[in-house]
């Protein structure tokens, strides 16, 4: 039987990779310029003209926060995540395949649980009225922000998962970049 | 079940997911949420789950992670480690082993502008292996030096390694980068010293490159002047008390964006890849910074650490001889456990026992970065070595494990000089403003 073509092999995952790269590009990204230029306007504000922009602080670490979180699955995508190889030379293929779709389903749990558990804070957050400490930006969206970063990775998770338990390892190519 | 047996059996979970090569950071959460779980309670776990995510998510002193990454990797994209490589080749390429001296110049250099190894190993090898592969250089020369080289990135400031020391820690980020720049000077000299010896013993390994004119000598410095700026104004600025570390990523990483500009090297496409390439490093950086927030907990609760600090405070051996046992385990762990894994694994039981010993948290901090340097070339799991194959790949990896040992060993007397004299390190942090 001759070879599916790609694109039709995984066309969820293809998808996915779509909205992970450009959520880290354009989300991710955003953030990070952003924080850069704010950090620079802070310095030049403080020493030149002796009037720090108020709350700067505030808002840096909630920028940081959302770089984070829209970025967190294009480093799983595209194997940002450190892992120990040096075992690996003596599993078999097979081995291997099922040990990945173990790892995985672990990882998926985990990344639920957490999901879950940020979620569930950021409505206590609301609750209870936790801000920052100058501005006073209120946390709740922030903890949402963050429990979807963390269900996006676990969506990348997922979707790995059937190429593994079908053989089809080689359409696992992450992007590029 | 005592907490210490939970502890014993979470470790062995750990190591087990480990093997079956699941992520670092990922293998941290697991084992740490499920034995708070089993020693405090679900209701104790849920709360350091989603309280240490968010913690570590928004803690602000972080942010020199993603600027200090952003910086290193535009000043890959703008060609200026380059201007370095091509400084140090006009001033030293005629003499022998002279393009592998340039390539440790130009990788020291380099890494005063990047916290990372990889990257620096990446941008050098990129630019200095073609060089001496056209003047004969021997393939493992050429690919240790690199591979060795690179790992300067993480000891000369900005450094990810000590940010992460900080924060496991509890030191100030500031001092650490400081501390960090009479090492990083040492271990240049000495890697400098290593290529000396190697070519006088066997000088077709580096045969000397051409003699450059003092005109082109002056040009290639004045273009490697805007580099020495950005740094001066960086590193100097913390170390002056002008700047903390976050503004001076800041600042660092927009003058390097200028810079870029300036010279017109980005285009829309390569400021994409800069900026998707900063954003995996930032996020795996956290990851593994909320699973150690995570993990860490749970050793604590287990008391595994209290234990092997009594347990090792009061062998016959003396301070020194702990610290030789320490250190020894750290060059043999390293040998196989990624370097980042290694110091959140071990630091919560190291730290306090060099602690109690009378230790300098920042003096230790510098040689847990160097014995991290040493497991980034050892093999089999010298990851920067990997990182040159994939620059070099016709290379053969044992050809290039061969070529490391002079560095290694290099790496060895840098550990000891800094035994016999901590002052090195501690000169200059314990005079910041």
């Amino acid at each position: 039987m001759s070879e599916p073509a790609k694109h039709l092999t995984r066309p969820s995952l293809d998808r996915l990779d779509r909205v992970v790269r450009a959520t880290a590009l354009w989300g991710g990204g955003l953030m990070l310029v952003g924080l850069m230029g704010l950090t620079v306007v802070d310095v030049v504000l403080r020493y030149l003209f002796n009037s720090p922009i108020y709350g700067a602080r505030d808002v840096a670490k909630l920028v940081l926060l959302v770089m984070v979180a829209l970025s967190v699955a294009y480093s799983a995508r595209t194997g940002g995540q450190i892992s120990i190889e040096v075992f690996s030379s003596m599993m078999g293929a097979r081995l291997l395949r099922w040990i990945e779709v173990f790892v995985r389903c672990v990882a998926i749990g985990m990344l639920t649980v957490l999901t879950w558990r940020l979620w569930y804070s950021g409505q206590n957050a609301g609750k209870f009225g936790e801000a920052s400490m100058a501005l006073q930006i209120p946390y709740r969206p922030f903890y949402f922000i963050l429990a979807v970063g963390m269900l996006l990775y676990a969506a990348v998770l997922i979707a790995e998962v059937p190429l593994y338990l079908r053989n089809r390892t080689t359409d696992l190519a992450p992007p590029s970049v | 079940m005592s907490p210490a047996m939970i502890g014993i059996i979470g470790l062995v979970v750990f190591f087990a997911l480990l093997v079956l090569r699941m992520p670092v950071a990922m293998t941290m959460l697991v084992t740490g949420f499920a034995g708070i779980a089993a020693i405090n309670g679900l209701p104790a776990a849920y709360a350091t789950l989603s309280a240490e995510s968010f913690e570590i998510s928004s803690y602000l002193e972080l942010s020199v992670v993603p600027l200090f990454v952003f910086m290193g990797n535009l000043a890959g994209l703008s060609g200026m480690s380059a201007d370095l490589y091509n400084a140090a080749y006009a001033w030293a390429g005629h003499r022998r082993g002279g393009l592998a001296a340039a390539t440790i110049i130009g990788c020291a250099g380099f890494a005063a502008l990047s916290g990372s190894s990889f990257a620096s190993a990446v941008t050098m090898g990129r630019v200095a292996l073609p060089e001496m592969k056209r003047f004969n250089y021997a393939d493992s020369l050429a690919t240790g030096c690199v591979a060795a080289g690179g790992t300067l990135g993480i000891l000369i400031p900005p450094s990810s390694g000590f940010v992460i020391y900080a924060i496991l820690t509890e030191q100030s980020i500031a001092k650490l980068f400081i501390a960090g720049v009479f090492p990083g000077i040492l271990l240049t000299v000495l890697f400098l010293l290593a290529i000396s010896i190697v070519t006088r013993i066997r000088p077709e390994l580096g045969p000397a490159g051409p003699r450059v004119s003092f005109g082109e000598k002056l040009a290639t410095l004045r273009r490697a002047s805007t580099i020495v700026l950005i740094v001066l104004m960086t590193i100097g600025g913390i170390y002056g008390g002008v700047m903390t570390p976050v503004e001076a990523s800041g600042v660092g990483a927009f003058l390097t964006l200028i810079v870029a500009l300036m010279r017109r090297s980005l285009s829309l496409e390569s400021f994409k890849i800069v900026i998707l390439q900063t954003l995996r490093t930032t996020a795996l950086t956290f990851m593994i910074l909320i699973g150690a927030h995570v993990f860490i907990p749970f050793m604590a609760l287990s008391r595994i650490p209290d234990n092997l600090v009594t347990f090792l405070t009061h062998l016959d051996v003396g301070a020194s001889g702990i610290l030789m046992i320490v250190l020894a385990t750290y060059i043999i762990l390293g040998t196989f456990l990624e370097g980042i894994a290694m110091l959140v694994l071990t630091l919560p039981v190291v730290f306090p026992v060099m602690l109690e010993l009378g230790y300098s948290p920042i003096w230790f901090g510098v040689m847990a970065v160097i014995v991290l340097e040493m497991g980034l070339i050892s093999p089999p799991v010298g990851v920067n070595v990997f990182v040159v194959k994939g620059v070099a790949p016709d290379v053969p990896l044992n050809t290039m494990f061969r070529g490391i040992w002079p560095f290694w060993l290099a790496m060895m007397a840098c550990l000891a000089i800094l035994i016999v004299f901590p002052q090195i390190a501690l000169f200059l942090p314990d005079r910041m403003f």
